[in-house]
């Protein structure tokens, strides 16, 4: 199966060239961007192969996707799979809250296991970029037993929450 | 999950033959385009900027583009609150950046055509806004010219290169280490968006040589590439980065040069490419070839920003050519806001502290002599109908603050009159105005740039 990949990519010297964080960085927002280019799914060796990176590499990127909600996986035999976490069904469909330094990002997302609002925490700093820090998805289905679940949560731990900023 | 930075809107209604005006959402702030956004060079001209934002609150005056070289002065704060600790190169600035106040769009210029022209070298030599790969080139360079220069008067050599040469074989020589060394290129490429980010620009500009020749050209290619696949690390992925190219006049003659600019704005992933076309004046009687030239360039520009979905185009330092770039497609055109008084300089031994003011019928700047002769022959009101004119129709003659101030006025509100001109003439469907427009002002000759 061909990759698709941005057309153009930073050199194995180029890439030395950065600062580890922008290395960092770099790999990963370039992953991103292959994940978000093939949307049926890729292997963390073919990902690899695309972008001439070390697949140990490649899988700690990937595996930190997973965990923040940016991309999802499903195991096939030998190999996961990876997915980009969905596409918004709608332009609209997102809404930005800012708490604090912190910004709460939800979406309507559809892929291929089905309708998801996915609530991504990001935090900005004095330049006001933003990083992700974690997410949840939860079915469109289950949302409002979700919202249940938070309310009765709130009401049985609400004497210790306090609303001071 | 991040949203596209850059959206274009096309709409059917907002279409006519060459001409188009769409929607241009860049960073999450809508324009409706022909955008001007004038070239503010320091902090005066930023207030002036923003004090008739302020008070007129003129649509399509929602951009401005200010050179790396000018942050410092433009962007650095009158204002508070906001200071940064601003790191270029080991050189620690404490710097206030002025924060935007929202709306209007920021484009921080690299302007590096000037490690080729002597005009603002030495500025450029000195600025801590600049990388230090730059900085340290030109240090050299200035040295080198100026020993070069004694040992010309001497007449110590025959064989001595003549000021030009040296000139071109340093610029090439320097870009040509930038493209082979990866260390040198990812640092040039960093310092600059490092800066264009704590400047708060809205798009990313990547630092590009000024275009001489074929090899400059590959190289501005490979700059704008690699920039790109850069950016997304550094700006976390919320500034897009655009295509950059500055030419040099000559170039549009080439051929084979242009159509591989053509080729590669087509093909390229970016959705907005920005042009600079220094020192350009079509309206010159010997620029024949190059009118024929860029009128072809206009409507291949027009073509692809009409057909491809999410592309744009902006031309900086647009001069004379403002109007009829806008015209034509260019969603974004800038030019200068100092009134020309860097050619007042030249030319006058005395520097008049008046301004120049724009004539909007004649889409010229005229001097301060010309401008109370035409007065005077008009009862003494101001022949013009925009919105600083209209409440102020006499001029205050001998207080040049004033004046200056008015001048500014006029020529912001002269120019966003212009863009609504244009969008008008296209939800109408008479984009033939432009023609017209031209053909009864002093840039006559521009009239054969426009597609027709």
């Amino acid at each position: 199966m061909e990759i698709n990949k941005p057309n153009v990519m930073l050199s194995s010297e180029e890439i030395l060239a950065l600062k580890p964080t922008e290395r960092e960085s770099y790999v990963r927002s370039l992953i991103k961007s292959i994940l978000s280019r093939n949307e049926n799914g890729i292997m963390a060796s073919e990902m690899a192969d695309a972008t001439n990176l070390n697949r140990i590499t490649v899988t700690k990127h990937l595996e930190y996707l997973v965990a923040i909600r940016e991309a999802y996986k499903s195991d096939r035999g030998a190999g996961s799979i990876y997915y980009v976490n969905g596409r918004l069904i709608h332009p609209t469909d997102r809404l930005s809250i800012p708490i604090g330094n912190k910004i709460y990002e939800f979406f309507k997302l559809e892929n291929a296991e089905g309708h998801f609002v996915f609530i991504q925490e990001k935090e900005q700093d004095e330049l006001r970029s933003t990083t992700v820090r974690g997410g949840i998805m939860i079915r469109c289905h289950d949302i409002f037993q979700f919202m249940d679940g938070l309310q009765k949560f709130i009401t049985i731990a609400g004497t210790k929450m306090e609303n001071k900023p | 999950m991040s949203a596209p930075q850059i959206q274009v809107t096309h709409y059917r209604e907002r279409k006519c033959k060459f001409s188009e005006s769409t929607d241009l959402k860049i960073n999450g702030k809508t324009l409706v385009t022909p955008t001007f956004a004038p070239r503010l060079k320091s902090d005066s001209d930023l207030k002036a900027y923003h004090k008739v934002g302020q008070v007129y609150s003129p649509r399509q005056l929602s951009a401005y583009v200010v050179r790396l070289l000018d942050t410092g002065r433009t962007l650095h704060s009158s204002m508070k609150k906001s200071t940064l600790s601003l790191v270029v190169d080991q050189s620690t600035l404490d710097t206030q950046f002025t924060p935007q106040s929202g709306e209007e769009i920021l484009f921080v210029d690299p302007a590096l055509e000037y490690m080729f022209y002597s005009v603002n070298m030495e500025r450029l030599s000195n600025t801590p806004y600049v990388s230090r790969t730059i900085r340290d080139h030109l240090v050299r360079f200035l040295e080198k010219s100026k020993n070069l220069e004694e040992e010309r008067l001497k007449g110590k050599s025959k064989d001595i290169m003549s000021a030009s040469e040296f000139r071109d074989t340093q610029h090439t020589n320097f870009w040509t280490c930038v493209y082979k060394d990866a260390k040198m290129r990812m640092k040039l490429i960093r310092d600059t968006f490092t800066v264009e980010l704590k400047a708060r620009t809205d798009v990313l500009i990547p630092p590009v040589p000024l275009i001489t020749s074929p090899h400059l050209l590959e190289v501005a290619i490979f700059m704008n590439e690699k920039s790109r696949a850069f950016s997304p690390s550094l700006s976390q992925e919320k500034r897009e980065c655009a295509d950059y190219f500055i030419i040099k006049p000559q170039i549009l003659r080439n051929e084979h040069m242009m159509s591989t600019i053509k080729e590669y704005v087509s093909n390229s992933e970016s959705p907005l490419t920005l042009f600079k076309f220094k020192n350009l004046n079509l309206n010159d009687e010997n620029m024949a070839l190059e009118r024929i030239a860029f009128k072809s360039f206009l409507m291949e520009l027009s073509l692809v920003s009409q057909h491809l979905e999410n592309k744009a185009f902006g031309l900086l330092e647009a001069g004379n050519q403002t109007f009829p770039a806008a015209l034509s497609s260019f969603a974004i055109v800038s030019t200068g806001f100092n009134l020309d008084r860097e050619d007042r300089r030249k030319d006058q031994k005395e520097i008049s502290p008046f301004m120049n003011r724009y004539d909007p019928k004649n889409m010229t700047m005229q001097s301060k002599e010309t401008f109370l002769k035409t007065v005077e022959n008009n009862d003494n009101l101001i022949p013009c109908y925009c919105k600083s004119c209209t409440e102020n129709p006499t001029i205050p003659t001998n207080d040049f603050i004033e004046y200056n101030r008015r001048a500014r006025e006029h020529y912001l509100l002269c120019r966003e009159h212009e863009m609504r001109e244009i969008i008008t003439a296209i939800e109408k469907q008479e984009s033939q105005m432009g023609f017209q427009r031209l053909d009864g002002s002093s840039l006559k000759n521009l009239k054969d740039i426009v597609p027709r």
